[in-house]
């Protein structure tokens, strides 16, 4: 084991243990308050636990009267903003924690680049954090965090505060980085967990509600939360350069990056209101059919969701009344190929 | 009278009380002003006794400056860094000699520092001797100086937040580390204000010298005290000499004048 943390902090009501493998991934997920966030600052040093313990690679780091400070535990931290240091350019933003570990400003300035070069962000060296977009910002702070060599890396919802249109870019960085690193990721997205994430742990009103692979704790949520935010429709299978083909369907989409080459494994994501049902076919439009059996009909808010294996499409009452739907009906799922987010998995 | 955009605009009457105080604050500038010798000028801030007090009120104000760095920035830190209890108490003696009449700080400092002081025997069994020297002008200085860079650096620090720190002790940055490299440099304009605004305080003090250090010239007599001295005896004198210090003061108010951001 890697990192081994038991927490409990009375007047947040947080009671947690967690353990985290070497080179594991672990996805945070869980509402708003529900202690994600201080589970980070418990492992990073920034908040002492009433009770509980820290071990990483097997050294204490939190332990009755043991207190490591936050410089010597080999966390690092990404939050919502790059905070990067303002004063600072890019590549010296990089080069502090390997300038902080004592090496020289010229060997610190060497492996900033390195990381810059892998987060694509070589050409942003010279300049001031304030001359920067949002998602270059954080491509730099997540250079700069692992340019620290952190033995675990926490990311709290490293993605949260930027525009939707470039998460998918970035999600490719943190993927390629995180390959062989120690990592906790706190986020809200289930793509984060789904595509980043080698294990996602639920945490509810403080405490674990529950853990396991991406797919499992999908397919079987036993957590309220992981439940509410199962409802994406997720295929799973191999891009062929127009479609992500799984065992018995087909689903043309968009990828959200160009280095998706066919053969790929690749994961085919859309919402279940951007599902389309018909009693046949529909003819001409450039959508995406597949013939299913209806195994659940189900009142979801103000519309009816409709369950076809690990499918579901939501669609008015009086388009189900429409449709005569009952269980085992056979129907048509349609969904337009722009309503489909295609990602690597 | 135009608004600009964004601006829900005033009420008309606020214009009034607003220009009868700027006229309050400019008049008596105007004033001495007109009354400055032109002609002697020259001759009247470069007499020998002048000189000597110009010298000896720039050189007690940069130390006392100094000082106040020395022992501000730390005082600074730790009311705005940590919390304890008392620190409430602490805050408020800080700021004492801000709202403290200058005398009465200076009669502080002569029954501490004085022959006859707290520390004054033991001072002087160690052959210091502190009242009535220049180190005095310095202290009384310091005194009342200090506050000024303690309040515009907390305020800083408060304004910067720790977020930063927190991002640079996570990159694996000492707690001396952090200070030099991401705390310093952005509270950098804070700093220099409070440091301009401790230098002006320092430059201009005068009650708390005058009963603390006396007047001496060359050795305790600043500016503000020759001002005050030559204006019994050459009017004239009195009011060029004047006219240094409000040059000093606009100057120190162009270096410190808030809302400049370090980019």
């Amino acid at each position: 084991m890697s990192l081994e943390v038991t927490a409990s902090i009375a007047d947040r009501h947080l009671d947690i243990g967690l353990e985290v493998a070497t080179g594991e991934v672990v996805a945070l997920l869980g509402p708003n308050g529900a202690g994600k966030s201080s589970i980070l600052s418990v492992v990073a040093g920034l908040l002492r636990p009433d009770a509980g313990s820290t071990v990483l690679n097997g050294r204490v780091l939190t332990s009755g009267s043991t207190w490591v400070p936050p410089h010597a535990r080999g966390v690092a931290l990404l939050a919502q903003d790059p905070l990067l240091f303002p004063h600072l350019s890019v590549l010296d933003n990089v080069a502090f924690g390997p300038r902080s570990s004592g090496r020289s400003r010229a060997e610190s300035r060497a492996t900033a680049r390195r990381w810059l070069d892998e987060v694509g962000a070589t050409e942003l060296a010279d300049r001031k954090p304030h001359q920067l977009s949002g998602g270059q910002g954080q491509r730099v702070a997540i250079a700069r965090a692992l340019a620290a060599e952190p033995e675990l890396l926490l990311l709290d919802e490293p993605m949260a505060a930027l525009d939707v249109a470039i998460t998918p870019a970035l999600r490719q960085v943190l993927k390629r980085v995180l390959h062989s690193q120690t990592a906790i990721i706190v986020t809200h997205d289930l793509l984060d967990a789904l595509l980043l994430a080698d294990r996602v742990v639920v945490v509810e009103d403080g405490s674990i509600a529950e853990s396991g692979a991406c797919a499992d704790v999908l397919a079987r949520p036993r957590s309220g939360f992981a439940a509410r935010i199962a409802g994406l429709n997720l295929v799973r299978g191999r891009w062929d350069g127009q479609a992500v083909r799984s065992d018995d369907i087909s689903v043309t989409g968009m990828p959200a990056e160009s280095d998706l080459a066919p053969g790929d494994a690749a994961v085919a994501v859309f919402r279940p209101s951007a599902v389309a049902v018909f009693r046949a076919a529909p003819g001409g439009s450039p959508r995406n059919t597949v013939e299913v059996a209806v195994s659940a009909i189900e009142p979801h808010g103000d519309q009816i969701r409709v369950r076809a294996g690990s499918l579901a499409a939501d669609i008015t009452a009086a388009a189900a009344a429409d449709l005569d739907l009952a269980p085992g009906s056979s129907v048509v799922f349609s969904v337009k190929a722009t309503e489909v987010a295609v990602y690597p998995a | 009278m135009r608004s600009r955009t964004g601006n829900v605009g005033l009420p008309g009457w606020v214009f009034v009380p607003a220009a009868a105080g700027m006229l309050f604050v400019a008049l008596p500038l105007v004033a001495m002003l007109s009354r400055v010798d032109w002609a002697d000028f020259v001759d009247l801030v470069s007499s020998e006794s002048s000189v000597a007090a110009l010298r000896l009120s720039l050189k007690t104000s940069t130390i006392s400056t100094l000082l106040c760095l020395l022992f501000g920035v730390p005082m600074a830190l730790v009311l705005a860094r940590t919390s304890f209890r008392g620190q409430g108490l602490l805050r408020a003696l800080v700021l004492l000699p801000l709202v403290l009449p200058p005398v009465v700080g200076g009669i502080a400092l002569l029954y501490t520092f004085g022959r006859r002081g707290l520390l004054g025997h033991t001072l002087e069994v160690l052959g210091v001797q502190i009242a009535f020297s220049t180190t005095a002008v310095v202290l009384a200085q310091t005194f009342v100086a200090l506050p000024f860079l303690v309040v515009s650096l907390e305020g800083a620090l408060r304004t910067a937040g720790q977020r930063y720190e927190v991002v640079a002790a996570t990159l694996g940055a000492r707690p001396t580390t952090v200070f030099r490299r991401v705390t310093l440099p952005l509270v950098l304009p804070g700093l220099v204000s409070g440091a301009v605004l401790s230098f002006a305080r320092a430059l201009g003090e005068f009650g708390a010298t005058i009963t603390f250090a006396g007047s001496l010239q060359g050795v305790t007599r600043t500016l503000p005290l020759e001002i005050y001295l030559q204006r019994e005896t050459d009017a004239d004198a009195a009011v060029a000499l004047s006219l240094v210090l409000v040059l000093v003061a606009v100057v120190v108010i162009a270096v410190a004048r808030p809302g400049r951001e370090l980019r």
